[in-house]
């Protein structure tokens, strides 16, 4: 369940990213193809539309020259206009030396020969390498109707004809510059005419549509009709003098084609074409959209066109972008493998760190288990410790257990963090019940930790390490530390307590560790620690410092509440509070200890219970609130019966046990011994001299004196008297 | 209990630490011994520190006055705490010492 959970994660993680580089690629891709097409487009326009003019500009001068060698020719078979025969040798001689012109001819107004008719047309032509003369003017060819003639004839310089078939002589395609012929007078005679076979022009406009798409698209000439570029040439009125497809030479009508389609852009274009402009339109042309670049041949009436289709157009970007999709795809397929790779590691990964953090867990929760958690309740002892370890597993320790009356306790912390420390810490913790299940004197039993850790300890790990043993009915004290934190003495006010410096257990196995002993008083609190707490760092790197816990310490006191729970449980919140959103840096353990005056306490009549009564009325005075008043008030009445009894009653032992209400204290002393009422008993005569007085009396005018009310009663073998005070 | 003496030509002044109570009083009548020794002294006792007093020690008091008035010499007491001050008025014994500043 878990594992198909991971899988659905991964491929979810992986079809995500997947999925935003995709969309990103088909962003990036479309404005580069945006911007490839949009450049495109200028520079089609640009490069076209020169290459156009540089066309239409060579074209005009290879018509220049036939124009030339018209007029010269002109020129000089004009020399011979007396005699017809002498024209005939004239045309063959120029056009002997003009192999470029099909054939010259002059075509003469109507009966200008009188002998030659009204029909009269002398005829110079290439035919197999040879210059053939002929007379080709008759009924049947009658040029005087024909356009190019009445053109000529009137023409400034010359006319270019509409291209047609000669059926009669070439059997070619031809086209005819003429020009008028003049006599010697001047007068317009005839036309001088130069055919030239649009062969050749058509080869040089092949010539350079292949040029041409090589160099811009890399097409061949029989794709270039439909894939690619081609240049036409059309005539005055719209027919194809020149198209890469022969059939429409002639016979084709651009105009006528373009009146036959619904689209009102080639109309457009016929106008502008018909208006001798320099331009293009974007057409549809054999169901593909292309662009037909035109400008005018001038003297000609020719138009040259130029036709781009868009594909060409849009080549570049489509290339660039299928580049650019290939390599994108490539890298997605690399980022998809890397993906999976890395996930994979992550998941092994993930995996161990899940086993690693659940063998932590558990030894983390093996060495809690190790530490005290049950607190025992009893009445002359409150005890409380915390541990929060900074990582799963923690170097500091306490314990502590109860034997013969004695409290055994430790608190520690080893010098390191993670799970070598915490082996060190289950190793010292170990140590301290072994040590002292035999021994009850710290200093020797911190020697001996000392001196079982020191011996082997190729690491290098030291602990600090305080140990106590509490005697619960005196609270004789006795402790060593080894360079642990001192720990903090709460009563009425807040002290350290007096310690020696020494070294944390583990550094030298010759350390000398020695004892120092205090006497805890009832209600007094004993707050043991690790540097966890007074080196707890802010966001800041601020510590908590020592101040800070005296506070927390001293807002106890002033609030009365100083149970070891309590306390720690303020002084961990206020650590909480201090350390805000840092992150813990070191394990925190503290252990309280209070001794607690017991209510009832039963002691044996001997001399050696005097310090004991004391200790036990000084800790219930302290828990009623007496002031030191009230308290040696309350001291004086019991200690006068309890001397009474010690002294007199032959009583084994007695019982104190107090009685706390909202304004007065109860005391009940109660003993086995012999019957007596102090109620009963005289009272000594203050007037009488001091020499005089009785012994004994004084103690139970004392009692009576300083309660508030004293009662007596016999119950059984004991006798029961009760104090009472107010508070 | 720590006891204190201070001499002085003509006085002794015996200075009383902690609490004069039925334990401390048997430890305390030895400490005072040599004082029953001599004669040559007022006695002065001095309470600054002497936090309590029981019907035992306030015994031990009026054993020593006795002997200072035996010796006819003057008893001086100063600094006496409410406690102790009480527990000499109840026992009507105040007035057998001065009180003095």
């Amino acid at each position: 369940m878990k594992k198909r959970k991971a899988n659905s994660l991964s491929q979810k993680l992986t079809r995500r990213i997947m999925m935003a580089l995709a969309l990103m690629l088909v962003v990036i891709n479309g404005c580069i193809f945006h911007v490839v097409d949009a450049s495109m487009t200028r520079m089609i326009e640009n490069t076209f539309h020169s290459m156009l003019e540089v066309e239409s500009q060579s074209l005009r001068m290879l018509l220049k020259d036939v124009e030339t060698a018209t007029i010269n020719s002109n020129y000089m078979v004009g020399e011979k206009i007396e005699d017809p025969e002498k024209i005939t040798e004239a045309l063959a001689k120029v056009l002997s030396i003009n192999p470029k012109i099909r054939g010259f001819f002059v075509a003469f107004e109507p009966d200008f020969f009188p002998d030659k008719g009204r029909w009269f047309e002398p005829y110079a032509v290439w035919r197999n390498g040879i210059v053939e003369k002929m007379q080709v003017g008759s009924a049947q060819h009658d040029y005087l109707k024909s356009e190019w003639y009445r053109e000529g004839l009137k023409a400034k310089k010359g006319y270019w004809s509409e291209p047609y078939y000669d059926k009669e002589g070439a059997q070619e395609i031809l086209c005819t510059y003429v020009q008028p012929f003049f006599d010697k007078q001047g007068n317009r005679v005839g036309v001088f005419g130069a055919d030239v076979s649009l062969e050749w022009l058509h080869q040089k406009l092949r010539k350079m549509d292949f040029e041409t798409n090589q160099q811009h698209i890399g097409l061949d000439i029989e794709k270039a009709t439909k894939e690619g570029s081609y240049t036409f040439i059309i005539g005055h009125k719209g027919t194809y003098i020149s198209h890469p497809n022969k059939s429409f030479v002639l016979k084709r009508n651009l105009f006528d084609d373009a009146k036959l389609t619904k689209d009102l852009k080639d109309d457009l274009l016929m106008e502008e074409i018909n208006a001798k402009q320099l331009g293009y339109k974007k057409l549809t042309i054999h169901d593909q959209e292309a662009y037909v670049f035109y400008s005018p041949v001038k003297k000609t009436g020719w138009t040259l066109g130029f036709v781009v289709p868009e594909t060409v157009k849009k080549l570049p970007a489509f290339l660039m972008s299928a580049m650019i999709l290939l390599m994108m795809g490539l890298g997605l397929f690399l980022v998809y493998l890397i993906c999976r790779i890395t996930i994979k590691q992550l998941k092994i990964t993930t995996s161990e760190k899940m086993q690693m953090e659940s063998e932590l867990n558990f030894a983390s929760g093996i060495q809690m288990s190790m530490l005290p958690n049950n607190f025992p309740q009893r009445d002359d002892l409150s005890i409380y410790g915390s541990v929060k370890p900074a990582k799963a597993v923690g170097g500091d320790l306490f314990d502590f257990f109860i034997r013969d009356e004695k409290l055994f306790f430790c608190i520690g912390d080893v010098l390191g963090k993670g799970v070598s420390a915490a082996m060190l810490m289950t190793v010292t913790k170990s140590l301290f019940r072994a040590y002292t299940t035999n021994e009850d004197n710290p200093e020797i039993i911190v020697t001996h930790i000392n001196e079982t850790m020191s011996e082997n300890n190729d690491a290098q790990m030291f602990v600090t390490l305080f140990v106590g043993v509490l005697h619960l009915p005196s609270g004789r004290l006795q402790y060593c530390s080894a360079g642990h934190e001192p720990p903090i003495l709460v009563n009425n006010d807040v002290s350290v307590l007096p310690f020696e410096p020494a070294f944390p257990v583990g550094t030298f196995d010759d350390t000398v560790y020695k004892n120092k002993e205090y006497h805890i008083k009832p209600n007094e609190l004993l707050f043991l620690f690790t540097d966890g707490l007074n080196e707890a760092e802010d966001e800041y790197k601020q510590m908590f410092d020592k101040e800070r816990i005296v506070d927390v310490i001293h807002d106890a006191i002033s609030e009365g509440d100083v149970s070891p729970e309590s306390l720690i449980r303020r002084m961990t919140e206020a650590v909480e509070d201090f350390v805000g959103n840092a992150v813990q840096s070191d394990d925190l353990t503290m252990l309280a200890i209070k001794r607690l005056m017991p209510d009832t306490i039963t002691l044996k009549v001997s001399k050696s219970s005097y310090p004991k009564m004391k200790e036990y009325l000084l800790a219930t005075a302290n828990k009623a609130h007496f002031n030191n008043h009230q308290a040696g008030r309350l001291r004086l009445a019991v200690e006068e019966a309890v001397g009474n009894i010690i002294d007199y009653s032959g009583a084994t032992e007695f019982t104190l046990s107090a009685d706390f209400n909202d304004d007065q204290l109860n005391i009940k002393i109660i003993d086995d011994g012999k019957p007596f009422n102090p109620l009963t008993a005289p009272e000594p005569d203050l007037d009488v001299p001091i020499d005089e007085r009785a012994p004994g009396g004084l103690g139970i005018m004392y009692m009576r004196k300083m309660s508030d009310d004293l009662t007596y009663l016999r119950d059984g073998h004991q006798n029961i008297l009760n104090i009472k005070m107010k508070v | 209990m720590e006891l204190k003496f201070s001499e002085k030509p003509g006085r002794l002044t015996i200075a009383f630490y902690g609490d004069l109570d039925n334990e401390a009083a048997p430890e305390v009548e030895k400490k005072l011994a040599r004082v029953f020794l001599q004669d040559e002294y007022d006695i002065l006792l001095d309470c600054t520190n002497l936090r309590y007093i029981s019907s035992k020690g306030l015994r031990l008091l009026v054993t020593l006055y006795k002997h200072i008035r035996d010796t006819g010499h003057k008893a001086y007491i100063r600094q006496m705490n409410k406690n102790v001050k009480e527990a000499l008025e109840i026992g009507g014994f105040l007035k057998i010492y001065e009180e003095i500043e």
